[in-house]
């Protein structure tokens, strides 16, 4: 099916619809962009337009005051960790209620999936406490390992994939003598490629973006994240719109960059599981 | 024989480590948070915690302002998910077709869920300020003189529906995402089959495609749903629930009682009322999709 | 084998030494001072102090404003809060206090009462015993303007020290085409604070200190109580201001920074708020010609303008440090944040004033502070923030979250004032 077998009216119409939410999308960071560009002056008199005269002083400034290196080696370095946890964790744990039979298998399956409904927010304070029974808090382990807690989303996922795999390739192995751990490792994960690659570009972007865990954990300034950083700038400049915007930009840039340059690895790697199919 | 014995207890090793962090990270946090939802207690010292049976609840009922928050997700719940679905399919049917710069446009809208719900609430609070924001000069442009003093993020009128906005406009990427996943996994042999019967594009797409993709839409759905009842972020960047309560969400709310106003057991009562609220939607939810199967 | 046991030795003597070596006595700090000028203004004093004696190293960490309620709360009740903390004084610092959180410090700080300014106590009392030592001292009730914008409309600003000549001002610029009082409620504060200084010139020194205090201390007589007509009265007073349209457009959409900036950057002439704009002013808009004046009184009401609303954050020691045995290692750093040599240091950096004895008349200070300690020179009584006095569950809702209810027409004056006082007797009930 392509789109040019539909009719003529019916394509103009697609595209607009395209083109108007793509220009919803683009034009607020476009506008934050040029913002973070301008001087004070040029943006009272000239706010939405392309900068008089490129400034970059705003720039500059918000990346210094915020400590943005740190921050960002804080985010992207617990970000990792944690993704690369989830996916090997939940990997095996969609693949274990997937494959094998066991009494109770039903109903573990549950027992994950509650975790969907549960909000943060409950469980901040007796997380909080137990954490700090352990003795972690204040350390990039309290993050992760909440963040590891976050199964719910991932065996999900994992386990609908692996359900959609034929059970004779795992039998096939088996006669040939392969222990499960060794089916999971090089047989069964490099199938789920699609899924692993999903599931960790989704969790990237939630444990990236998260705010609430960092903020009662991460009490050292050299501990904390990017948007924890974010948070710290609402307060602290008054008629500055420029500068505001500045610290957004650099909040928002590197992870859209980063998207940006890997968006062909993501989109061959959703692509490649269909064709397998 | 050694296999036999591995398998036994291999589904544990494979279970395990999820099991582990789940359940010491995630469960039984929750339920000491329920614990606490049956006491009166603010929160600081756990030598001071009195128990209080049902107390929190009976308030809970008589508060105004729950329902205001109840009301407000229901509002996200079915506007902005019916939104969300209707648009996010009949975008990603739109890309499935491959027209012009499919890959630009796919890339595009999956921008704004790369960003944080803070720092896109941040942005678009800027924008909606009345006094230094750029939404009034907008108006000047569009000549739109009844826009022009509004308050936006300050007018109980407008607060929620802004925020709602915000919020379709940012999560409108990820449902396109999943419904792209689901798309892709719908057998290409099928819709070779109907083409050489003769259907047309519309016809493949509303006869072979759209029961296809039963499975990820539930998933879409349920997703969006339990987002639109967990919202915090969002609402908590833009308005912080205000003005006086008007743009306020469970998850604000319970955020406000339990940390602005130090009364943690009633914050964690309004959380468990969400809880629970939330397993019942989805079980109702479930069983529908079980129905309409049949 | 001689040369792997050799090896082995010396790691082993340098492990000994480099642990000796670190044999300083650690104390941790937590302030809500993350950003400039104040952030570099607490470090430098931590340094010096570390610099200045070789047993005890303080370790400062800053927070924000916003989280760092949550943060301490969650630390609080997790059982390990940083050896000192800085808290805002009055109930903010009582609920801690009220539950074993605190040290009892009331003979470390009898011993350096005589550095401490008198009137600043009611910060760091509660229950007859002493909690903490003011960080700066801070003046609620203040107007500030653009003595630019008044030049120009031929206005004196003396005009605005009773709430008619206040009112009439603002008429004038409306007239004129501008909006006059820069406003941004979207956080409940600042509306909150609009009450507070009214309540303090409706009502005696007495009473406003009491109406607050009685969910403390359930004994006091309120000689006013918040639904009597002079409490509602402050209401009505506030809202007046919006419905005559002197308050700028964002008043429930922005928030206090943006508000602020309405007036550094002369969109706006009035604004009310605390001396901590001075550190704004000096970090933004430095050549911005802004004059600053007391709360104006209201005609027939009890409160003069020269009654203030004062502020001040505490700093205290904690049962964290009770549990690592730091509590004489945090109090030597108190002393010596107590002393000239440091206060100089904040108030200097950050433009506050000393709420010590010290002479500060070869300071750095700004004029705009000079004209704050005037104004506190001819000050006649001094009474913390009613947030500062009373119990957080009934004041939030019912002057933060009230203050934008009357605007957005939910709530009534009377209202407002009938759910307050139902909150207090309510919380007295269930507390006591």
């Amino acid at each position: 099916m392509s789109i040019n077998e539909i009719p003529i009216w019916a394509r103009v119409l697609c595209y607009a619809l395209l083109l108007t939410f793509a220009i919803t999308i683009v034009f607020p960071f476009m506008w934050m962009v040029f913002t973070s560009l301008k001087s004070m002056e040029d943006y009272t008199n000239n706010p939405f337009g392309i900068p008089t005269k490129f400034v970059f002083e705003n720039i500059i400034e918000a990346w210094g005051t915020g400590n943005f290196l740190r921050l960002y080696i804080n985010s992207i370095g617990i970000t990792s960790v944690s993704v690369l946890g989830i996916v090997t964790f939940c990997g095996a744990a969609g693949y274990g209620l997937a494959h094998f039979e066991f009494r109770g298998r039903m109903l573990i399956f549950f027992y994950f999936l509650l975790g969907m409904m549960i909000p943060p927010q409950v469980i901040l304070i007796p997380a909080f406490k137990i954490m700090n029974t352990i003795g972690l808090v204040n350390t990039y382990f309290a993050v992760i390992f909440t963040y590891l807690a976050w199964v719910p989303f991932a065996i999900f996922f994992f386990r609908a994939y692996f359900l959609g795999i034929p059970k004779d390739l795992i039998e096939a192995a088996k006669i040939d003598g392969a222990s499960d751990l060794v089916i999971f490792f090089q047989i069964m994960m490099p199938l789920a490629k699609p899924a692993v690659v999903t599931v960790a570009i989704i969790y990237f972007v939630w444990i990236f973006n998260d705010f609430m865990w960092p903020l009662i954990y991460l009490n050292d300034h050299d501990l904390r994240t990017v948007t924890l950083g974010m948070m710290s700038f609402q307060g602290k400049y008054s008629g500055a719109t420029t500068l505001k915007t500045a610290a957004l930009m650099l909040a928002t840039m590197p992870p859209m960059i980063v998207f940006l340059i890997f968006r062909n690895q993501i989109q061959s790697g959703l692509v490649d599981g269909a064709l397998k199919r | 024989m050694k296999n036999k014995r591995t398998n036994r207890y291999a589904h544990l090793i494979f279970i395990g480590p999820a099991f582990f962090f789940y359940t010491m990270f995630w469960i039984i946090p929750t339920l000491v948070a329920i614990w606490i939802s049956f006491t009166r207690w603010n929160g600081i010292s756990w030598a001071h915690i009195k128990w209080a049976g049902f107390a929190n609840y009976f308030k809970l009922f008589n508060d105004r302002f729950f329902y205001t928050a109840l009301q407000n997700n229901l509002l996200f719940v079915f506007c902005a998910v019916a939104i969300i679905f209707f648009t996010a399919l009949a975008i990603a049917l739109i890309l499935n077709l491959k027209p012009f710069g499919w890959r630009l446009f796919q890339t595009t809208f999956f921008v704004p869920i790369v960003i944080s719900s803070v720092v896109i609430g941040l942005l678009f609070k800027l924008f909606l300020s009345p006094t230094t924001g750029i939404i009034n000069e907008f108006a000047d442009i569009l000549n739109l003189e009844s826009f022009k003093n509004v308050q936006w993020l300050g007018s109980k009128e407008t607060a929620t529906y802004s925020v709602m906005t915000v919020y379709i406009w940012r999560d409108l990427g990820f449902s396109i995402l999943l419904f792209g996943a689901g798309l892709q996994a719908v057998p290409k042999d099928l819709i070779e089959a109907a083409k050489i019967d003769g259907a047309s594009v519309f016809a493949t797409i509303r006869f072979v495609t759209i029961p296809l993709i039963r499975n990820i839409s539930l998933v879409v759905i349920i997703l969006a749903v339990t987002n639109a009842f967990l919202l915090f972020d969002l609402v908590y960047a833009m308005t912080l629930g205000g003005p006086y309560h008007a743009s306020e969400v469970l998850a604000t709310y319970m955020y406000y009682h339990g940390f602005s106003r130090g009364q943690i057991s009633y914050g964690t009562a309004i959380a468990v009322l969400l809880f629970f609220i939330v397993i019942i939607v989805t079980a109702i939810q479930l069983i529908i999709a079980r129905l309409i199967e049949k | 084998m001689k040369n792997i046991i050799n090896f082995f030795l010396t790691i082993c003597v340098a492990v000994f030494f480099s642990a000796h070596a670190n044999a300083k006595t650690k104390v941790s700090l937590w302030s809500e001072s993350a950003a400039d000028p104040a952030f570099s203004a607490l470090n430098k004093i931590v340094a010096d102090f570390n610099a200045s004696q070789d047993e005890i190293e303080v370790e400062h960490t800053a927070y924000e404003n916003t989280p760092y309620e949550t943060t301490l709360k969650t630390a609080f009740s997790g059982g390990t809060p940083a050896d000192i903390v800085t808290i805002n004084g009055g109930s903010n610092m009582y609920q801690y206090a009220e539950v074993g959180g605190l040290v009892d410090i009331t003979d470390f700080v009898n011993s350096i009462s005589d550095r401490i300014a008198p009137g600043v106590e009611s910060v760091y009392t509660f229950d007859g015993k002493l909690w903490g030592v003011p960080q700066g001292l801070h003046i609620g009730n203040l107007i500030w303007y653009r003595k630019d914008m008044f030049e120009e409309m031929g206005i004196d600003p003396k005009e605005m020290e009773t709430w008619s000549g206040f009112t009439g001002v603002a008429q004038k610029f409306l007239d004129a085409g501008i909006t006059p009082i820069a406003f941004g409620n979207s956080e409940g504060w600042p509306g909150n604070h609009y009450n507070n200084h009214l309540l303090r010139r409706m009502l005696s020194t007495e009473d406003y200190i009491n109406i607050g205090l009685r969910t403390y201390n359930p004994t006091l007589e309120a000689g006013t109580k918040f639904n009597d007509p002079a409490a509602v009265k402050a209401w009505e007073l506030y809202r007046s201001l919006l419905d005559k349209g002197y308050f700028t457009s964002g008043y429930l959409a922005d928030d206090f920074p943006t508000a602020a900036g309405l007036l550094f950057t002369g969109k706006a002439p009035i604004f009310s708020n605390g001396s901590w704009v001075a550190g704004m002013i000096k970090d933004q808009a430095p050549d911005a010609p802004i004059g600053v004046m007391a709360f104006p009184a209201v005609e027939g009401a009890p409160g003069a303008n020269t009654e203030l609303v004062i502020n001040s954050v505490v700093l205290t020691i904690t049962r964290g440090a009770v549990a690592n045995g730091t509590v004489d290692a945090a109090k030597k750093f108190l002393d010596y944040y107590t002393s000239a040599a440091a206060v100089k240091v904040w108030s200097e950096m950050t433009q506050a004033l000393a709420p010590y004895t010290h002479d500060t008349s070869s300071w750095d200070y700004d004029p705009i502070i000079q004209d704050i300690s005037a104004i506190i020179a001819s000050s006649t009584s001094s009474a913390p923030f009613l947030d500062m006095l009373e119990d957080y569950a009934c004041n939030v809702p019912h002057t933060w979250d009230a203050s934008q209810g009357i605007l957005t027409g939910d709530l009534t004056p009377q209202q407002a004032g009938d759910d307050h006082e139902q909150c207090v007797i309510d919380l007295i009930e269930t507390k006591y």
